[in-house]
């Protein structure tokens, strides 16, 4: 490319503000190409051996997990250590963990492509498939803990000979609907962005079952203006139709708790609440995925410093709203004057036999995400995947600790006692460790892990106007019609 | 394909023909016709006709696709009709029987509730002159009937033998006893008031005029029978009316709970602590023991007191009386003692008549002595205790009588019919002797036992539901026990091994031979020996008698004639000499109490599931005992619960598990007996058989001894896994359990919604109208109609409930409720759907202490050895707004148009949110198939023994098959025993015919618990009948609903509990002292 260089116009300028240069979405100037190949070579050749590494504990954990559900199923949930008062205990924690993860994917794909945050796109892919393995390993949970798994079918409309509808006041039911439509919309919404990208695979491949595959899911994709119209219409609509669907799946989960009479789960708050843990959680989850993936893969030219620095601040904000939910929860029991539900925070937060899980909680998901207050923190990426795993590790302490540390303390004393997990809740919730993971790293092995088309809009070469300055350079005028467009440094 | 006939199109022109005159008038109708494939030959009717042939394969098809798909569902199963009906049976209806249970101190008169000729559930006789509830023990009683473990087989030399060999050995016994007209011969009977037993003993005594008779309880009354042999006079006993008692002094009397004393029934008690009038009249009840008794928590005053110190307390009471024998004694009491007793003793005075003091049955001969000269005093005696001439009775040796003819070595065979163990719950002497002289032992008994396997000859012993009996309850009102069911086991009663001793019966089967088979079999000789005792008690076989004392229960005015009341001073003179002066607990000096368990009592009831489980009403503690110490020892020693401590006392040593016991006086030890009997199975001895809980009996030297002092504890490292049903003792300031004494309940009448959240929350206002309001045909159409609908609700009085676990246990009888096993007990999953919370309080709670939020209210050790402790059932609470019943998705629990919290057990999937969401935790979740699987191989799930899984066959005879039996996976809870509604409504249905608005008689429908309830707490009935008992107790100011501030609006109501401590009391302010500022 032809070096251009801009005097500077300070004498005409127009009086409009001047616009700082902006970090590339893409570094090193790749081209088109060099992105196709780079992508699609993590499908077409040999995985690493990292990956053998982490597939095969993953491949047994899954089995190990499948060996925990038939155990349960066949036994009984007291294989689990529930008991009286703590009727859910790892079994809802681990669901609504899961589910906390599932909202990154979405929320990276649709809400930041309708407010046109371009750099979603070297993210999104992988931040989905995350979103629709975490719903899976979270769909396990609720349908695995029930009493009689036989009849799991009662919760879903359909005719039957008892001649009994659903209960539509229990956010139970709820639940199942939001998690099954969030769960088919984002499937479908994954799909559909996949479907160029698995054209372009489809193109490289030699004729085979793997030609044949790809061909088939790729729905015929031949790259037209056509196809491209309908295309980004469809996903536009389905991204204004995931939009709610962020916000609704985690406050219907968080109505299990908050419409219930529970001193501790029946809070306001909780909508919010759960919707900004569970983004804060989602976020963690993509990097700590996916800064590992653009080291082994070598992506780190479409996986920027900026997108993980943008993406800690989104951490350090769902991270400090957690934080005043929490403060705001005691400061809620304190002015309700509710005597009830003041002691049961006492019991969680001071004095309670679980307080540890209390303290866990709040130094891995208030106090360590504000590391990410200094930049070089948030470029470090040893910092940042420890702050990751605080949060990951945090979210769940939260989960437990609404879930089980309330449910030790209800409100009869007479009743009160203390939850202990047993191996088979520890196993059955590392399993689903590893049954994500599998899925995590299948989908690295067969299907690309960056959207393809959609990184390549954002480069500058895609912009139409990028010849258009002639020999005067780039204009500011352009530059506020563009204003994401990549201004190389050496102009400036 | 059907063919359609098409016709050619008549022509419009020339000669016309018709076939018929429809086809001439009405073309359409015939053409239609026309197409019919035969219309010839068409015999098929309208209906026939419409269903085609392709209707047909369809029909068949489907048909035979459901056939397979029937089967994939269950297995196919029968319902076979009586060919021959049975007379009075119906299916699914219960038979109700009168019977009584025999017991120490008398009878327990019961009504047994009998399906196709199974007992299935018991309950008091409520037209007995002594009616009221049950206790635990005659309530699970009935399991002890189907306990698979039970004795099925005669052992001889601890092998299996048949009935054949036990005739054979038994002839041996009676013709040796022959020879030397039973001067070898020595039978040991329980402490029983069976007419026909002791008639019956008798006989024997003339048959064998040598042979020895004894009395043996293993937690017996000897001291008590002796003193009142010597002081009131031979065959006198004693007979306490509650009804008439205004203040009583319990000398550690347990008297409504594990030591019962002879007197009318424990509701007579309760019903005057109920009081519904601000400024009412109400008895006092002063308690002195060492730990706490059901009964000490029902006292107004209470104080710990070393059980060595019994003796000394009685002799303060009676020199304050002035009697003079108690003087010594007296002077060596503490200090303390005396000013605590000083004006309790002055309160008995000022309510001469009305005053009774009771002494607890452990105690000796001169403890019993004093209490009989202090009641005398009293002016007790004629009034408040009435002394009756007890029946002609067989004379009995004591134990301590039979311990030296054993070791005299003049006794060579022994025939046990006593309920005890003599071989397990007998000082080592009596063991030793036995071993040592060869003593041939013919043991009868329920359980094939230490006794009974080492016997020469064991016979397995019948229950009373499954013999014919006779007893006489403690006034001496004729109970006649009748048979339910054919022995399971072919079991014999003690009436019929004495018979069978005299010659006159054969034991097992009966036997019938073939040529006479059709002949009338002769009458059972023990059925035949109750007759002519019976005969001998109303003075003549009268039939017309005999069938309503049968159907009654009772045989009318059979009670004992009065006695005349003469104390004899000289005897109390004699038997106080004898007492010492006890030597002061120290640290290294310390008491061990012997008490029967709440749960075993005193070994017996070992192999009851059902009491096992049942927790205890102090410690909370299941599936074992342990040692109570007191909060002050208990911390000094720096013990945890669970702790295996060595206490050494008389030479010999326990190693058992320390328990802290609130209320529980210092250094001294509490251990419950009747634990530590090897191979009785899983239910009795554990998973390794070796014996749940640890043997306290091998402490004692002889069978009287129950405060053994001098006794010294070591702590051990290891700890034993308790199975504790209660975590938390404290109620952490909440106002879960209301109560206040007599004065504030005068002063402040409605003191109880004054109290918590109550006093600050505004009157719920309904925003909705129609459905929710009540019927009114002006402003409310919609509305709930009321009048036509019962509405169902209960009271319970906490003033009266004592906490005893009768409900509980009459609960599970009821609805079929399993147990769990310690294991599971021990991770919080017990299914009892009633829980009994135990709270203790420091007697230092009041307005200051109160005030604080602080969760972490700690008492001192002192402050817990002084504390209070209350009682509370908490039961599914029938919440009219249900916090459970919204969260369901399956709408597996919903409301009832009679206010009733539905379960549907085949509706439920299990997803327990409602088990979250209830605020009272009532509900339990089946967490493995208990109902199925072996309890000690509930993690095996499938892969459990074959052999094990599945209900024992006779387990299953007990269930009640009106009240489903649930699988795993299901929650479960009470339902105010909805099968019993639903019959009581389709019995009133039945009557009232085509009358629509039909109601029950009020009061008519009693619940389970409610009918098992001795102490008459539990009031259950249609709140929209303004006649019932519980719209009346519901009218109490006292009245107050559990965690109202939620607006759950529950069914169930609490009755606040009122004391009424003496003001002269030391420490009186404190006991009870209410305050607004609860929680």
């Amino acid at each position: 490319m032809e070096a251009t260089t801009i005097a500077p116009h300070s004498d005409t300028h127009t009086g409009a503000p001047r616009i700082l240069d902006r970090e590339p979405l893409v570094l090193n100037n790749r081209s088109y190409s060099w992105i196709t190949n780079r992508v699609c070579g993590i499908v077409e050749n040999k995985q690493p051996l990292l990956w053998w590494i982490l597939m095969v504990p993953s491949v047994i954990l899954t089995g190990v997990m499948v060996f925990c559900f038939a155990y349960l199923i066949s036994t009984g949930v007291g294989v689990w250590g529930q008991k009286q008062p703590v009727a859910w205990a790892w079994d809802i924690t681990n669901f609504v963990f899961w589910i906390g993860i599932g909202h990154a994917g979405t929320l990276i794909s649709a809400i930041l492509f309708l407010t046109r945050q371009k750099w979603r796109t070297s993210v999104n892919r992988a931040a989905e498939a995350m979103t629709i393995f975490a719903v899976m390993c979270a769909g396990l949970f609720p349908a695995f803990h029930v009493g009689r798994v036989w009849m799991v079918w009662f919760l879903a409309p359909i005719p039957n000979a008892n001649a009994i509808w659903q209960n539509f006041k229990s956010p139970l039911l709820w639940d199942v609907f939001a998690v099954s439509t969030y769960f088919s919309v984002s499937a479908v919404f994954w799909f559909l962005g996949l479907v160029p990208d698995l054209a372009t695979l489809r193109d490289r491949c030699k004729p085979g079952l793997r030609k044949t595959m790809y061909g088939i899911f790729s729905l015929g994709w031949r790259g037209a203006n056509r196809h491209w119209s309908h295309y980004e219409t469809a996903y536009m609509l389905l991204a204004a139709l995931s939009t709610p669907l962020v916000l609704s799946v985690h406050s219907v989960v968080s109505f299990d708790f908050a419409t219930s009479v529970v001193p501790g789960w029946h809070t306001t708050i909780f909508p919010p609440y759960f919707v900004a843990g569970a983004i804060f959680g989602g976020f963690a989850m993509v990097l700590t995925l996916m800064i590992p993936v653009s080291k082994i893969y070598g992506l780190g030219d479409l996986i920027t410093p900026k997108h993980i620095d943008n993406m800690a601040k989104i951490i350090l904000l769902t991270g400090t709203i957690v934080g005043y939910a929490y403060c705001m929860e005691f400061f809620m029991a304190y002015y309700s004057a509710n005597k009830y539900e003041l002691q049961t925070f006492q019991l969680r937060g001071l004095y309670g036999p679980s307080v540890w899980a209390y303290y866990f909680m709040f130094g891995f998901n208030v106090f360590a995400p504000q590391l990410f207050w200094y930049r070089p923190f948030r470029h470090n990426l040893w910092v940042v995947m420890f702050v990751c795993m605080c949060v990951n590790a945090g979210m769940w302490f939260e989960r437990y600790v609404i879930i089980g540390t309330t449910l030790e303390r209800l409100l009869v004393p007479g009743s009160w006692r203390t939850y202990e997990a047993t191996w088979v809740d520890k196993v059955t919730f590392l399993g689903t460790f590893g049954f994500f993971m599998m899925l995590f790293l299948l989908f690295l092995r067969f299907l690309p892990v960056i959207a393809i088309g959609e990184v390549k809009g954002v480069l500058p070469q895609s912009n139409p106007h990028h010849d258009d300055h002639g020999k005067d350079g780039i204009q500011e005028e352009d530059l506020m019609n563009y204003p994401d467009r990549h201004v190389p440094k050496v102009l400036a | 394909m059907k063919r359609i006939w098409q016709h050619p199109e008549e022509t419009q022109t020339g000669k016309r023909y018709w076939r018929s005159a429809d086809e001439l008038e009405s073309r359409s109708e015939f053409l239609n016709k026309l197409g019919v494939e035969f219309p010839a030959g068409d015999t098929l009717n309208e209906e026939e006709r419409a269903n085609s042939r392709r209707d047909f394969l369809k029909l068949m098809g489907a048909s035979t696709a459901m056939m397979g798909l029937a089967a994939c569902r269950r297995p196919l199963t029968n319902i076979l009709p009586y060919t021959q009906h049975v007379e009075w049976i119906i299916p699914g209806k219960p038979l109700l029987y009168a019977t009584a249970m025999p017991t120490a101190t008398g009878a327990v008169p019961m009504v047994v509730t009998t399906h196709e000729g199974r007992p299935t559930h018991l309950a008091g006789n409520p037209l007995h002159p002594l009616a009221g509830g049950l206790d635990s023990f005659a309530q699970a009683s009935v399991l002890n009937l189907y306990d698979p473990e039970r004795s099925q087989h005669p052992l001889i030399d601890g092998k299996k033998s048949t009935w054949g060999g036990a005739n054979k050995a038994l002839e041996a016994v009676t013709a040796d006893a022959k020879k030397d007209s039973g001067a070898s011969l020595a039978v040991v009977v329980g402490h029983t008031s069976s007419p026909t037993l002791h008639r019956l003993l008798g006989e024997l005594k003339v048959a064998y005029p040598q042979a020895q008779l004894f009395g043996y309880e293993a937690t017996g009354n000897e001291g008590q029978q002796s003193a009142n042999q010597e002081v009131l006079g031979a065959g006198v006993k004693t007979f306490v009316r509650f009804s008439k008692a205004l203040r009583i002094l319990s000398l550690d009397c347990d008297f409504l709970g594990l030591d019962p004393v002879a007197g009318e029934a424990i509701k007579h008690f309760t019903n005057q602590r109920g009081i519904d009038t601000p400024g009412g009249e109400m008895n006092r009840l002063y308690s002195l023991e060492n730990r706490y008794t059901v009964t000490g928590g029902m006292a107004d005053h209470r104080k710990p007191l070393a059980a060595s110190l019994i003796a000394s307390a009685a002799a303060v009471v009676a020199d304050l009386l002035d009697i003079k024998e108690a003087k010594a004694l007296a002077d060596a009491a503490p200090a303390a003692l005396k000013e605590w007793l000083a004006p309790a003793v002055r309160d008995l005075v000022d309510h001469k008549g009305k005053s009774v003091v009771l002494a607890g049955s452990r105690y000796g001969a001169e403890v019993h002595a004093l209490v009989a000269a202090i009641n005398n005093v009293l002016g007790a005696y004629g009034t408040a205790i009435e002394l009756l001439q007890g029946g002609a009775e067989a004379v009995l040796g004591s134990s301590a009588e039979l311990e030296a003819a054993l070791s005299s070595g003049s006794v060579k065979t022994l025939v046990s019919l006593t309920g005890s163990s003599l071989l397990y719950d007998a000082p080592a002497s009596v063991a030793t002797a036995i071993k040592s002289k060869g003593v041939k032992v013919v043991h009868l008994g329920m359980l094939p036992n230490t006794t009974a396997k080492a016997a020469m000859l064991h016979i397995p012993a019948a229950n009373y539901l499954e013999s014919w009996g006779d007893v006489r309850a403690a006034d001496g009102c004729y109970s006649i026990v009748q048979p339910m069911i054919q022995p399971l086991y072919n079991g014999a009663s003690e009436n019929e091994v004495l018979l069978a001793l005299l010659g006159r019966k054969k034991l097992g089967p009966a036997e019938m031979t073939k040529s006479d088979a059709v002949a009338a079999t002769p009458e059972d000789p023990s059925y035949q020996a109750v007759r002519d005792t019976f005969a001998i008690i109303a003075g003549g076989l009268d039939e017309v008698k005999w069938n309503f004392t049968v159907r009654d229960g009772f045989l009318k005015g059979s009670s004992y004639l009065k006695a005349t009341g003469v104390i004899n001073t000289g005897a109390v003179a004699a038997m106080v000499a004898k007492a010492k002066v006890a030597a002061p607990l120290t640290d290294s000096s310390l008491e061990v109490v012997l008490t029967p368990d709440a749960g075993v009592f005193d070994g017996r009831f070992t192999n009851n599931a059902w009491l096992q489980e049942a927790p205890d009403p102090i410690t909370k503690l299941t599936w074992d005992n342990a040692a109570w110490i007191g909060s002050v020892t208990f911390r000094r020693l720096g013990l945890k619960i669970g702790q295996l401590v060595k206490v050494k006392v008389n030479g010999s040593e326990l190693i058992l598990p320390a328990i802290e016991a609130p209320g529980h006086v210092s250094n001294s030890i509490t251990i419950p007996l009747g634990y530590g009997q090897p191979g009785l199975g899983f239910v009795g001895s554990g998973e390794d058989n070796k014996g749940r809980g640890f043997d306290a009996y091998k402490l004692r030297q002889s069978a009287t001894e129950f405060v053994l002092p001098g006794a010294t504890i070591e702590v051990l490292s290891e700890t034993y896994q308790l199975a504790i049903t209660q975590d938390h003792n404290t109620m952490e300031g909440r106002a879960l359990y209301r109560e206040a004494t007599l004065e504030t309940f005068a002063k402040i009448p409605d003191f109880v919604v004054k109290t918590g959240m109550d006093s600050h929350i505004p009157q719920n206002i309904s925003l909705y109208k129609g459905q929710v309001g009540k019927f009114d045909e002006k402003t409310n159409p919609d509305g709930f109609n009321y009048e036509k609908l019962h509405q169902w609700g209960m009271s319970i009085d906490l003033s009266k409930c004592m906490g005893c676990t009768a409900c509980v246990i009459a609960c599970q009888s009821e609805n079929n409720i399993p147990i769990v096993g310690k294991d599971q007990v021990v991770k919080g999953r017990l299914m009892q759907w009633i829980r009994m919370d135990r709270y203790f309080a420091t007697n230092e709670w009041g307005e200051g202490k109160a005030k604080a939020d602080d969760v972490d209210i700690s008492a001192t050790p002192e402050q817990l050895e002084n504390a209070e402790m209350v009682q509370q059932p908490v039961a599914c609470q029938q919440c009219e707004s249900a916090p459970c019943e919204t969260v369901c998705p399956v709408n597996a629990t919903v409301h009832t148009n009679e206010g009733l919290n539905a379960m549907a057990y085949n509706r439920c999937i299990g997803t327990r949110y409602c088990a979250n969401n209830c605020p009272y935790t009532a509900r339990r979740f089946n967490w493995f198939d208990y109902n199925k699987r072996p309890l000690d191989e509930l993690y095996l799930g499938p892969l459990s023994t074959p052999e094990k899984t599945g209900m024992r066959e006779s387990l299953q005879l007990q269930k009640n098959p009106n009240v489903t039996v649930r699988m795993r996976g299901v929650i479960e809870k009470c339902t105010y025993c909805v099968q019993r509604l639903e019959a009581g409504k389709i019995l009133q249905k039945q009557k009232q015919r085509d009358s629509k608005n039909f109601r029950v008689p009020t009061d008519s429908i009693k619940t389970a618990c409610q009918q098992a309830c001795p102490a008459e707490a539990i009031v259950f009935g249609d709140i929209a009948d303004p006649q019932s008992s519980v719209v009346k107790a519901k009218a109490s100011p006292r009245n107050y609903e559990l965690l109202k501030y939620i607006g759950t609006r529950p069914r169930t109501s609490y009755l606040a509990r009122l004391r009424n401590p003496n003001s002269a009391m030391p420490g009186a302010e404190k006991i009870a002292a209410w305050s607004a500022h609860q929680i």
